[in-house]
């Protein structure tokens, strides 16, 4: 069956995500994660803090579009439905990433990371990142139509 | 107004006539389906003498008229809740031949949007579950403009292909685009116009003696643009019978198989429904006795 380009865009940071983690425990067997990674999971904290924020503030850019041309022809055709999801999947992504962290953060008493956790870690992290740069695109592309 | 002839050609299972029989079997509120640029509906339906006599009809969104006197100003038209003003337009198909005299309503549902209306009609008739079907192009109809067969002769009596200039309209999204599976990535690529653009395309052999275009892929191409139907602005393939012959050009828009028929308005300034009917019927029986529709 032919892949259609809205099922390629729907997917792609979630198989990318799947196939970067499967490739690291490939090429690694999961043994590249620090023996230390608590200074590791308070800068990925940070990391997964600014995506946050700069997913609610590109909410709010949106929102200031709803009256453009272009964003009334986005609800017209169905499509405002979907820029939502992608903007709420890559806010979920980026706050599974700063839990997790957290998490790891303030559990990881010992200092060591069990190999699920690091797996888990590795998954979150390509994931927001990848939902990140989705989002960015189509809002780059948006903004650029808006202009 | 203006009626134009068009061929229709099924695409999936369901002919026109069981598609339209199952829309106006339904509650009149339950046939609203999107159309090219805005919902519509089957508005009425009847079929006589082998003919098949369809109105289509949807909301006229935005300003809309005004009534006035000589010695009174424009007024607005006192409106119930929940009601809009409305554009309709109505087509006349041979079930046998799929020839159809269609109304041409420039404020109205357009054919495009008659085609795209059949198509979001026909996938919910074939999947009632609301499930998304894996190939669209097995739903909806094909539908293209009809040619003056002197235009056709013309055609097909250049031997030798020089140019092809097509002026289309481009309207940007359209809600058709989300169930062909179209991304948001791509709509957003392309530029979305508040209405409609224009882009032109020009094809043309080189200068030099003898050089001409493929015959097969100007074919291909003025069937694309017959099927395109009003999306055309202008379509000039230019041609000639060999190398001592003029150079001719053929209009593929202005040699359209078209009439224009004078009805008298009735109750509210409108045409009546049934005169829209009966003057498509006479133009399509016309074109047919006359034999400028293509056997």
């Amino acid at each position: 069956m032919k892949i259609k380009p809205i099922h390629f865009e729907r997917s792609w940071p979630y198989v990318g995500a799947v196939a970067f983690v499967c490739g690291w425990l490939y090429l690694t067997g999961g043994s590249k994660f620090p023996s230390d990674p608590l200074p590791m999971l308070a800068a990925a904290g940070t990391v997964a803090s600014v995506l946050v924020g700069f997913i609610i503030t590109a909410e709010t850019i949106v929102l200031s579009l709803t009256g453009s041309a272009v964003f009334r022809k986005l609800v017209a055709t169905g499509y405002a439905a979907m820029l939502f999801n992608y903007l709420h999947e890559a806010l979920w992504g980026a706050l599974g990433f700063l839990v997790i962290s957290f998490v790891g953060f303030f559990s990881l008493a010992d200092g060591i990371a069990p190999k699920w956790f690091a797996i888990l870690f590795v998954a979150f992290a390509a994931c927001s990142i990848l939902l990140f740069v989705r989002i960015a695109t189509i809002l780059s592309k948006l903004l650029k139509n808006a202009s | 107004m203006k009626v134009y002839a068009y061929k229709i050609a099924q695409r999936g299972p369901r002919s026109i006539t069981a598609l339209l029989d199952w829309l106006s079997a339904r509650p009149i509120q339950n046939r609203t389906f999107p159309g090219r640029s805005a919902d519509m509906r089957l508005e009425s339906l009847e079929k006589r003498d082998g003919l098949i006599m369809a109105d289509f009809a949807a909301p006229r969104l935005g300003h809309g008229p005004g009534k006035m006197a000589p010695a009174v100003p424009v007024s607005a038209i006192a409106m119930e809740a929940g009601h809009s003003f409305a554009e309709d337009t109505a087509f006349v198909l041979d079930e046998a031949t799929g020839y159809m005299a269609f109304q041409y309503n420039h404020a109205g549902p357009r054919m495009a949007s008659v085609r795209d209306y059949l198509f979001s009609a026909d996938r919910a008739a074939g999947m009632p579950d609301g499930r998304k079907p894996e190939n669209p192009d097995a739903f909806g109809f094909g539908i293209g403009a009809v040619l003056k067969p002197e235009a056709y002769a013309r055609l097909r009596r250049f031997g030798i292909f020089r140019a092809v200039e097509v002026e289309l309209s481009v309207p940007g999204a359209l809600a058709v685009d989300l169930d062909e599976g179209r991304s948001l990535g791509s709509v957003l690529s392309a530029p979305l116009p508040k209405g409609v653009e224009t882009m032109t395309i020009k094809l043309q052999s080189t200068a030099k003696k003898g050089s001409h275009l493929s015959p097969e892929g100007v074919w291909g191409i003025a069937d694309d643009i017959v099927k395109l139907g009003s999306a055309v602005k202008s379509a000039v393939i230019t041609g000639k019978v060999d190398d001592h012959s003029r150079q001719e050009e053929v209009d593929m828009v202005a040699e359209r198989i078209s009439t224009d028929v004078r009805l008298t308005l009735g109750n509210g300034m409108r045409y009546d429904r049934l005169d829209r009917w009966e003057a498509l019927r006479k133009a399509l029986v016309n074109w047919r006795e006359t034999g400028m529709l293509p056997v």
